[in-house]
């Protein structure tokens, strides 16, 4: 049996049952007893701004091509890992079809053709469209093909602790879609990821399972009171008050399932893992637009690679900013704009260097997950080798979509995305021409990687052929 | 302008915006008024053009709305009003549930607005977006399970709320009987809580803590979904498609308008079977505005309406939030004077700090106190630095955001999207770089003959007249860090008039009768949890007449809030087509 991992700094209280290493096959890539494959995991992390403005993105895309490209200024990060550029693999030249509002000739005549720009960018990646959405997101796909029976949390996660203009719920802080494209919304609440993750989750310690079941019973059973109550038959009343009662009651089993879920874990698990201290509340600041971001994704990355390492989740999505983020960036520069500001107010040069060194934060926030993964032993092999996580980012640069100007950060042009890991066989650490295809080519990819087997999402089919 | 007299009050109108409503005065012959305008000792050349005074005479006695409020809850069968549509189920926002759980258990309202996320449904929300997302639970039990530690950790507060000789099964029935009560809104008898008692105390004894019973109770209630959501299905029958609230509907909607949190158990346990008559509810209402969490709600209301709720984090922002917190009790509590006072006062509420900020004559001491505005050009709340920190984000003012801001919140305005060629959030350049920013605007989005021009005149000409004040509300006569650009601080509301400065800004909003309508319009919205956009305005047509016409009588925001509680519109709904 290998050493126990142990989140650096933040101690431990509770120990989970290990995968022992005689549950694997001799090579240690399936359980020997049942011969699965053991359980891929896929993430989609968020960048939400453009990556250039005014020019292509020379700050962030490599000049070399396949292995060992060359990391410009915003991907240095991912150079600070030993090891860790092997697993990343870089798509450039993405584009997503559009049709400016003053009709560019040279554009092509379907696709893309909405001033909104920020409400929409998301939703056409995750859904793989071109222009709305009309089903589930990507990761929602992955969880009802290969997580039918929902044994495994869901993550849909923000580090941006607000939208910082009112709404928190905006379409720009949204990553999930469920079949109807309605909205799932995410949540931003450390203290909230760590009980969602860990409250409920196992434990070897006899007499603390033992209050673990009983915590987990007693909620069920307040569940269950609520679920026999008569305050349904209200429902009867109206149609709209019918809807909301449906929701409601769709909302409370969905709770229900997650207990029986955490009620009946125990067995699965990381080659070992231990839960971290519930974080301290981080204070949400809405007068000065920066809530201690950096800290935040440094929380939140360590709980997500340990609900991981425990195989208390497989798939979700992980968003770092808003799309047309409003998040202050003095805490990265000398400026005091709003990040999405850094795209369209001047100084110009100024502005794009700022630019580029918060997309190297995320580039650190998305490098400090992954090498987590790469450092965790599981298997043959590490986390990282079984997994798919990708960064996306809300737009590209080129011809604006709204009025058809060139070196527009409005772009759906030269757009990039990056996925990590080795899952399903994907080859790691290139960077690949994206051929103007759609970067839910990308996200095809991950859920490829993680054991689906239909390429297609939305409007969109196949895979980046170089990626695997 | 008003004047007020022994018997009634009489206000004169001033023959521009207000022109169509002449028939809301019963004219008689009788009493001549003659009315002298304060307003000439401001910009009375102004007026002279835009605005000729209509003097009516009016018969005090028969100074009245078309519809008395004692007459309107009945009157649905002679026609007399048109019920407005409504949704029969909303959940219940962040704010409502922090006061709630403030109000019922004594915790911190700020206790769950880290875990319930923003209000979505907030209707003075300015970028407000379609599309609800899909309602998630887990929030909600995470919020649960905040409060009932909170609860739990302070088990001398709980014991006196308890209030039980014995930890026992009556102990926990009498507890789950007033919280459940108060949470769920409905007079509850014991059989309504037997089950979640037995669980309860099964919950006791497994745990050998009678506590764990209380956190069974707790968790349960804020989970359920007669918390959660508010329910005004009322009673139906009367006509396809409508309904009337019942009581319990009717008191906790009232409750959570004027209180901002749900009813009382007291209330809740003298709701009546029959119905309210006029004079009861009345009472209720009368009730409820002299409460002390009226003068909260009536402070979020504004600060909520005019965009500054989330001034405050600052010290300065604290500051800020007190002078304008001040004003509002003031006008509205205090004195109970017209509303229209809160954008005219002559002095504010500051400290030494704020004293300074604003140039202002500050004698002695370090708390706050009433100063008054002088030759400054200030009066009232838009000379806030509250008011005028909001509007822009950051170091730099930008007039079009200003006036954008102030047309929408102040004046309800609907200014229509940029035409999709545009790219707003491009930031506007010449090329000059020298060219001060109000240059960069006349050159481009201000320049005649282009299809930016015509919204920009509603906005930015407004946010010009503001330009003096940066976005603490500290007074300047050049940009910020160019001090070779003048700012001259010249406005123009379009159709209404031109001024100078916040001063000048409020009593426009006045004369013209805008703000007020406005005033009246945001009161219904929050009152029916209804964006009522211009379109569908003409289906609250008769209801925001009637208002207008109660306004009139005192034009005091009490006045209006008890207009408004006591139409049959509040009480009668008709319910929302999908």
């Amino acid at each position: 049996m290998k050493r126990r991992h142990f989140i650096r700094g933040l101690g431990s209280t509770l120990v989970y049952l290990p995968v022992f290493d005689f549950m694997l096959n001799s090579n240690g890539t399936a359980f020997a007893q049942s011969g699965e494959a053991l359980p891929s995991k896929m993430l989609l992390m968020r960048n939400g701004l453009s990556i250039g403005r005014g020019r292509l993105p020379e700050d962030i895309v490599p000049n070399r091509m396949g292995r060992n490209y060359d990391l410009k200024k915003a991907l240095l990060p991912l150079g600070t890992f030993q090891g860790l550029q092997d697993y990343v693999s870089v798509v450039s030249n993405l584009m997503i079809p559009y049709s400016p509002a003053n009709g560019n000739g040279n554009i092509p005549a379907a696709g893309l053709k909405n001033t909104k720009f920020h409400n929409v960018m998301n939703e056409i990646q995750v859904t793989g469209m071109r222009e709305g959405r009309s089903g589930p997101s990507a990761d929602q796909i992955v969880r009802q093909t290969l997580d039918p029976g929902s044994n495994y949390a869901h993550l849909n996660l923000c580090v941006q602790a607000s939208s910082y203009q009112g709404n928190d719920d905006s379409a720009r802080g949204i990553s999930q879609f469920d079949n109807n494209g309605n909205r799932l919304s995410a949540t931003r609440n450390p203290r909230t990821v760590f009980r969602q993750l860990f409250s409920g989750a196992p434990s070897v310690n006899p007499e603390q399972e033992r209050q673990r079941l009983q915590a987990l019973a007693k909620k069920k059973s307040i569940l269950d009171l609520i679920d026999r109550d008569e305050t349904r038959k209200i429902a009867g009343k109206s149609k709209q008050a019918g809807v909301a009662m449906d929701q409601y009651l769709t909302e409370v089993r969905s709770l229900e399932q997650n207990i029986d879920r955490l009620m009946n874990s125990g067995e699965a698990g990381g080659q070992s893992c231990t839960v971290p201290d519930q974080p301290d509340d981080i204070a949400v600041n809405l007068n000065t637009e920066y809530s201690n971001e950096k800290l935040r994704a440094q929380v939140m990355n360590q709980m997500i690679v340990m609900a991981m390492n425990c195989n208390l989740v497989r798939f979700g999505t992980y968003r770092i900013t808003y799309d047309q983020s409003n998040l202050n960036v003095r805490e990265w520069t000398n400026s005091n704009m709003e990040y999405h500001e850094l795209t369209h107010k001047s100084p110009l040069n100024e502005n794009l260097s700022y630019l580029m060194d918060l997309y190297a934060w995320h580039m650190e926030v998305y490098g400090d997950l992954i090498n987590r993964l790469k450092n965790i032993e599981h298997g043959a092999g590490n986390l990282l080798d079984n997994s798919a996580i990708v960064m996306t980012s809300e737009g590209g640069t080129g011809v604006s979509i709204n009025d058809g100007r060139t070196a527009s950060p409005h772009s759906t042009e030269n757009m990039v995305s990056l996925i990590a890991g080795k899952a399903g066989g994907l080859t790691g650490g290139l960077h690949v021409d994206g051929n103007k295809e759609h970067p839910s080519k990308v996200l095809i990819s991950a859920m490829k990687a993680a054991g689906v087997n239909e390429e297609k999402l939305g409007e969109v089919n196949g895979v980046i052929q170089g990626l695997f | 302008l008003e004047i007020s007299h022994p018997s009634c009050t009489i206000r004169i109108l001033f023959d521009s915006q207000r022109r169509g409503q002449k028939n809301r005065f019963h004219v008689n012959l009788g009493l001549g008024v003659v009315i002298i305008s304060r307003l000439f000792s401001t910009k009375a050349f102004v007026f002279a053009i835009w605005i000729p005074i209509s003097i009516f005479y009016v018969n005090c006695s028969d100074f009245q709305p078309n519809r008395s409020s004692t007459q309107s809850l009945d009157s649905l069968a002679q026609g007399e009003f048109n019920p407005v549509s409504s949704k029969s189920s909303r959940p219940i926002n962040p704010r409502e549930y922090g006061a709630t759980i403030s109000s019922v258990f004594g915790v911190d309202p700020d206790l769950v607005s880290e875990i319930l996320p923003t209000d979505t449904n907030e209707i003075f929300t300015l970028d407000i977006e379609e599309g609800d997302s899909v309602l998630a639970l887990t929030p909600f039990e995470e919020a649960a399970i905040a409060v009932s530690a909170a609860v739990l950790a302070d088990k001398e507060k709980l014991d006196t709320a308890l209030n039980c000789d014995e930890q026992d099964r009556q102990c926990l029935l009498n507890y789950s009987l007033r919280i459940a009560s108060v949470l769920f809104r409905k007079k509850l008898v014991a059989a309504d809580v037997e089950g979640l008692v037995d669980l309860a105390l099964t919950h006791a004894e497994e745990a050998s803590d009678f506590y764990a019973g209380v956190d069974t109770v707790i968790n349960y209630c804020l989970l359920h979904p007669s918390f959660i959501f508010h329910w005004e299905v009322g009673s139906s029958g009367i006509e396809q498609g409508l309904s009337k609230l019942t009581n319990m509907e009717l008191i906790s909607r009232l409750s959570f308008f004027i209180l901002g949190t749900a009813p009382d158990y007291e209330l809740i346990q003298s709701v009546p079977e029959e119905d309210y008559t006029p004079e009861g509810l009345e009472k209720i209402v009368d009730g409820m505005l002299e409460d002390p969490r009226a003068r909260k709600m009536a402070d979020d209301f504004h600060a909520m309406w005019l965009g500054y709720q989330d001034v405050g984090v600052s010290e300065r922002g604290r500051n800020l939030r007190t002078e304008t917190r001040a004003l509002v009790e003031s006008v509205i509590f205090d004195k109970n004077e017209p509303w229209s006072q809160l954008l005219l006062r002559e002095e504010t509420f500051v400290n030494r700090s704020l004293a300074a900020d604003y140039n202002l004559q500050y004698s002695g001491g370090e708390g706050f106190q009433w100063v008054p505005y002088g030759n400054t050009g200030r009066k009232g709340l838009l000379s806030h630095g509250s008011f005028l920190s909001d509007a822009t984000a950051g170091d730099v003012t930008n007039p079009t955001q200003r006036g954008y801001a102030i047309r929408k919140a102040l004046f309800c305005g609907e200014l229509g999207d940029p035409p999709p060629e545009i790219d707003v959030d491009e930031e506007l350049t010449t090329e000059d770089p020298n060219d001060c920013k109000s240059d960069v605007i006349h050159k481009t989005v201000l320049k005649p003959n282009t299809s930016c021009v015509g919204c920009h005149n509603d906005m930015d000409r407004v946010g010009f007249g503001l330009e003096n004040f940066d976005n603490f509300g500290i007074f300047r006569e050049t940009e910020t860090n160019r001090p070779e650009c003048i700012l001259e601080g010249k406005g123009t509301l379009t159709g209404i008039g031109d001024f100078n400065g916040p001063g000048e800004l409020a009593d426009l909003a006045i004369i013209s009768g805008e703000a007020e309508k406005c005033l009246v319009r945001r009161v219904v919205e929050f009152g029916f949890h209804r964006r009522i956009s211009n379109y569908q305005s003409r289906d609250y047509a008769d209801l925001l007449g009637y208002l207008e016409q109660s306004y009139d009588i005192d034009g005091t925001f009490k006045g209006l809030i008890k207009a408004v509680t006591l139409s049959a519109e509040f009480r009668y709904i008709k319910e929302e087509e999908e």
